[in-house]
């Protein structure tokens, strides 16, 4: 028995000696090979290196300074900040990290350009008519599916009535008003709207309705496809381990090529691992456990930034923070105290208290400085920072006989201030109760719950859509067309408003504001595809925004992907017709266009 | 003796049909539910299709309909399966088990390794200095939070040293020296408590066994130190510590979820708090009645072999 124990204890001591002895950098095999690889199969074909910055065009086209070709083979381990649980486009829940695997599975019918543009990806060109209501467009030919199957125009008709039913995309193509879609020829496909969109090919760089889906094999076996999923894109499902790693190896039947001809992708694996945690994500990058990593953290950009031997991919983009108040509910109904709250929100202190400071850009709409739909006039008139100004709103409103809360005159405000229970969002909270309390007209109660309840209590399903929240901390915008999102997030908020009015309900007009003017305007913006015209709409709902203050914004959530010396091509990927992408918005990397170099 | 195992038995029954109802009712109070997160807020426009989901999933059902229904299942065996991945939860054990029976037995194995010397020694040399340092150097192990060790740990061995990776953990079958590897820093944040618990046990038990006449009665045979402690003392000092250990392996594979979100290894522990922010019931409701078993069961089993090795148990007399 005794010796049994000795040597139990014994082989788990040398277990550990042996292990901590022969640990080398940590870093995986996947550079070492690549050098070599790419050294017998270099080509003259240029590329592009990385560099950090701070915008889009920064990203890509300023910084990156190009190197001697193709470099082939290799591994690429990327550090997620949360697992996918399915990957199936049409039905399962899927944010930043599920896309970054999505993205490099599946190939979509159109991308975004840098300039926030639609752009062919599988679909060659789409063009409507009259109206906007018959949209017809044209595909790629010559891809096929990772099983060997073609993809024709019967592929995106044969999608649509799983897209149909699917929890994801049954929404967005009603949201779209996709009422029909037809093959009308080999490569043809048309799509008949029940309303004129003159934004429609942008729900097509979108997850529900562009991604492109084997529909025979998820019809056959819809399960499986959430952990087997069958693209077109440039790497194939290899291994699924939930919660450890998911392992992606390369297509060798990858429809695109570089603009040199060579084949795409070059890497030979990908494995993306999800790191809950920021610090020790980071600490996983900097000590080469992986060799890239995303964050969607202010914090850990700027901690990241300081690090040495790391490159960061930065992507302001129009996602912005901040919160919303409930205005159905008192004392939020009421603009004053709106305005007033909002005055005094300290953006800088904010952000700073997000570790944001440098990174993030004060938020005054919901496009960032860099999109095309941004306003000056929009950002003039946004309510300042200004303690005396929201002090005399609040009081206005507290000395007010009629205030909509049934309290006594001269009787603070109650106000409900709720987040997340992440550690620099809770800070930041802190920051604005501390400002809010400091005029002795508001009693602040800071609350926490999970994501999944924060969520649920701002959609308020068993309150007929009103929610039971008071001041929520929330993100909103991204970088599609702004109807994409405006034109859901402002209809008419509650069943009972959008019977009233005779207008769309939205579960997700969380903020519950509901202008029938303004919702007007987002309606025009979608009968018309002249840009001026669209912008001076979207600038007036920003300017009501600026008046009416249903939201009130932090700063512009910076995103970042960082990887480790050697590896090139994150942020510098073009479209099949060499027109320059987005970059990484949302910390999601098109991994196909990415090498390993020896530097 | 067989009323006596048989009420052990019947006890240990009832605990687990008590946490299965407290957890799933639990559970079942949090705001939103499974068809809230399927279907996110920004698809919840169409009702219709939220509906057909949730009666799909059963979830317009009353509580204990709901629950009634999964009892039935799980007393076949049948745990059900998780409504966001379609895996079983039975799959789901067996491939997320062998990472937290992994580290719980390093964790376990480490504190032994160190509690075992440090004890007896702490215990030999009893108000000493070197007993005091002892002493004040495994408070201080006990007072600081595993996840704490575990940034600095991460830090020192994977970011400056580079000897050890930061998070991950590879299956053994792909590389024996990657997992032997990716389970050291995790284990060694687990085990720092367990040590601290472990050589105060030791220390405490060794100083009465020390005083045996027994232990005296091999000293006045001229015995050297070493020997009556590593002969004479040991054993019967270790008897207490079996229990605790015992006792704590069960705990520490439903402990481990701090530990495993940290290091990012994707055991038991991590697999449950997804489910909880999900509201995947069916996983929460298996994954916690199958540690509340292991708890049961280990703790059965401790009791039986008091009851074989305690005539005064036996006979009912404590």
């Amino acid at each position: 028995m005794r010796r049994k124990w000795s040597k139990l204890l014994g082989l788990l001591l040398v277990f550990g000696l042996i292990a901590a002895a022969c640990g080398d950098s940590g870093g995986d095999d996947a550079t070492a090979t690549t050098a070599e690889q790419g050294a017998a199969e270099t080509t003259a074909a240029p590329t592009t290196a990385a560099a950090t910055s701070t915008t889009i065009s920064d990203a890509v086209t300023s910084t990156e300074a190009p190197v001697a070709g193709p470099s082939y083979g290799g591994r690429v381990t990327v550090g997620l900040e949360a697992e996918a649980p399915g990957l199936r486009p049409w039905e399962d829940a899927c944010s930043s990290p599920c896309r970054n695997m999505m993205v490099n599975i599946y190939d979509k019918l159109f991308e975004i350009s840098n300039t926030f543009e639609p752009v062919g990806w599988l679909a060659t060109d789409i063009a409507p008519n009259a109206d906007f209501t018959v949209w017809v467009m044209n595909l790629r030919e010559g891809v096929q599916f990772h099983n060997g199957k073609d993809f024709n125009a019967q592929t995106v008709a044969d999608m649509f009535p799983i897209q149909q039913t699917g929890a994801i995309s049954g929404g967005i193509l009603a949201a779209a008003g996709v009422v029909d879609i037809q093959a009308t020829g080999d490569f043809e496909v048309t799509y008949t709207l029940g309303a004129g969109n003159s934004a429609f090919p942008a729900h097509l760089t979108g997850r529900g309705l562009g991604t492109v889906f084997d529909p025979e094999l998820a019809l056959s076996d819809p399960d499986g496809y959430a952990q087997n999923p069958v693209g077109t894109g440039p790497f194939i499902m290899a291994n699924r381990d939930i919660d450890n790693e998911t392992l992606l190896v390369r297509n060798d039947n990858y429809w695109m090529t570089d603009e040199q001809g060579n084949s795409l992708p070059y890497l030979d694996e990908i494995a993306f691992r999800p790191i809950p945690d920021e610090g020790t994500r980071l600490s996983s990058l900097i000590s080469g456990t992986v060799n890239a990593m995303q964050t969607l953290r202010q914090g850990t950009i700027r901690d990241a930034r300081e690090a040495d031997g790391l490159t960061l991919f930065e992507f302001q983009g129009n996602n912005v923070g901040g919160g919303q108040f409930n205005t159905l509910v008192p004392p939020y109904d009421d603009k004053r105290v709106r305005k007033g709250l909002t005055h005094l929100n300290n953006q800088d202190a904010v952000i700073d208290a997000l570790g944001g400071t440098g990174i993030s850009l004060p938020g005054s709409q919901w496009f960032s400085p860099d999109s095309p739909w941004y306003s000056e006039a929009v950002a003039a008139a946004w309510p300042q920072f200004d303690i005396p100004a929201g002090t005399a709103l609040i009081q206005e409103y507290v000395d007010d006989p009629a205030r909509s809360d049934g309290k006594a005159v001269g009787e603070s405000i109650d106000v409900e201030l709720s987040c997340p229970p992440d550690p620099t969002l809770i800070a930041a909270m802190q920051v604005i109760e501390a400002v809010w309390t400091s005029t002795g007209l508001v009693n602040v109660e800071l609350t926490q719950f999970d994501q999944a309840t924060h969520i649920n209590m701002s959609l308020g399903v068993d309150t007929g859509f009103v929610g039971t929240h008071g001041a929520h901390c929330w993100r909103w915008s991204s970088d599609d067309d702004p109807s994409t999102f405006l034109n859901t997030a402002f209809a008419a908020p509650t069943p009972a408003i959008a019977e009233e009015f005779g207008v769309p309900f939205s579960a997700v007009n969380f903020p519950n504001y509901w202008d029938p003017e303004m919702f007007g305007w987002l309606v025009e913006a979608v009968k018309t595809d002249d840009f001026a015209e669209r912008y001076a709409l979207y600038e007036m709902v920003m300017m009501r925004f600026a008046d009416e203050v249903p939201v009130w914004y932090s700063g512009h959530t910076a995103t970042a992907i960082g990887v480790t010396e050697g590896i090139i091509g994150v942020s510098g990927w073009v479209t099949p017709d060499g027109v320059l992408g987005a970059g990484t918005p949302g910390a999601e990397g098109r991994w196909h266009f990415v090498q390993i170099t020896d530097g | 003796m067989q009323k006596l195992i048989a009420a052990r038995l019947l006890r240990a029954v009832a605990t687990l049909f008590a946490v299965s109802v407290l957890t799933f009712f639990m559970v079942d109070l949090l705001p939103g539910d499974l068809g809230d997160i399927l279907i996110p807020a920004e698809q919840q426009n169409d009702r219709a299709i939220v509906e057909q989901l949730r009666e799909e999933l059963g979830l317009n059902d009353p509580a204990f309909v709901r629950y009634g229904n999964w009892l039935k299942d799980a007393v076949t065996g049948d745990l059900g399966e998780s409504a966001i991945t379609r895996q079983p939860v039975s799959t789901l054990l067996s491939q997320r088990l062998p990472i937290t029976l992994q580290l719980t037995l390093f964790a376990i194995g480490f504190a032994l390794i160190f509690a075992v010397p440090l004890g007896i020694i702490s215990a030999y040399r009893q108000g000493r200095f070197s007993d005091r340092a002892i002493s004040g150097g495994l408070q201080l192990g006990l007072s600081i939070p595993n996840f704490v060790v575990g940034v600095f740990l991460i830090w020192f061995f994977a970011e400056r040293l580079g000897w050890l990776p930061a998070t991950g953990w590879t299956r053994l079958t792909e590389s024996v020296s990657g997992n032997v590897k990716g389970v050291i820093l995790p284990a060694v944040s687990l085990a720092l408590v367990d040590m601290a618990v472990f050589s105060r046990l030791i220390r405490a038990d060794m100083i009465s066994t020390l005083q045996e006449n027994y232990v005296l009665s091999a000293k006045a045979k001229g015995m050297s130190d070493r020997f009556i402690l590593a002969r004479h003392a040991l054993r019967p000092s270790s008897l207490s510590l079996i229990t605790v250990v015992g006792l704590n392996i069960g705990s520490l594979l439903g402990g481990t979820v701090v530990i495993e979100q940290l290091f990012a290894m994707g055991g038991i522990g991590r697999a449950l708090i997804d489910a909880i922010t999900k509201r995947d019931y069916v996983v929460i409701q298996g994954l916690t009645v199958f540690i509340a078993t292991v708890y049961v069961f280990i703790n059965m089993t401790v009791d039986f072999i008091y009851i074989a090795v305690d005539p005064r148990i036996r006979s009912g007399r404590t």
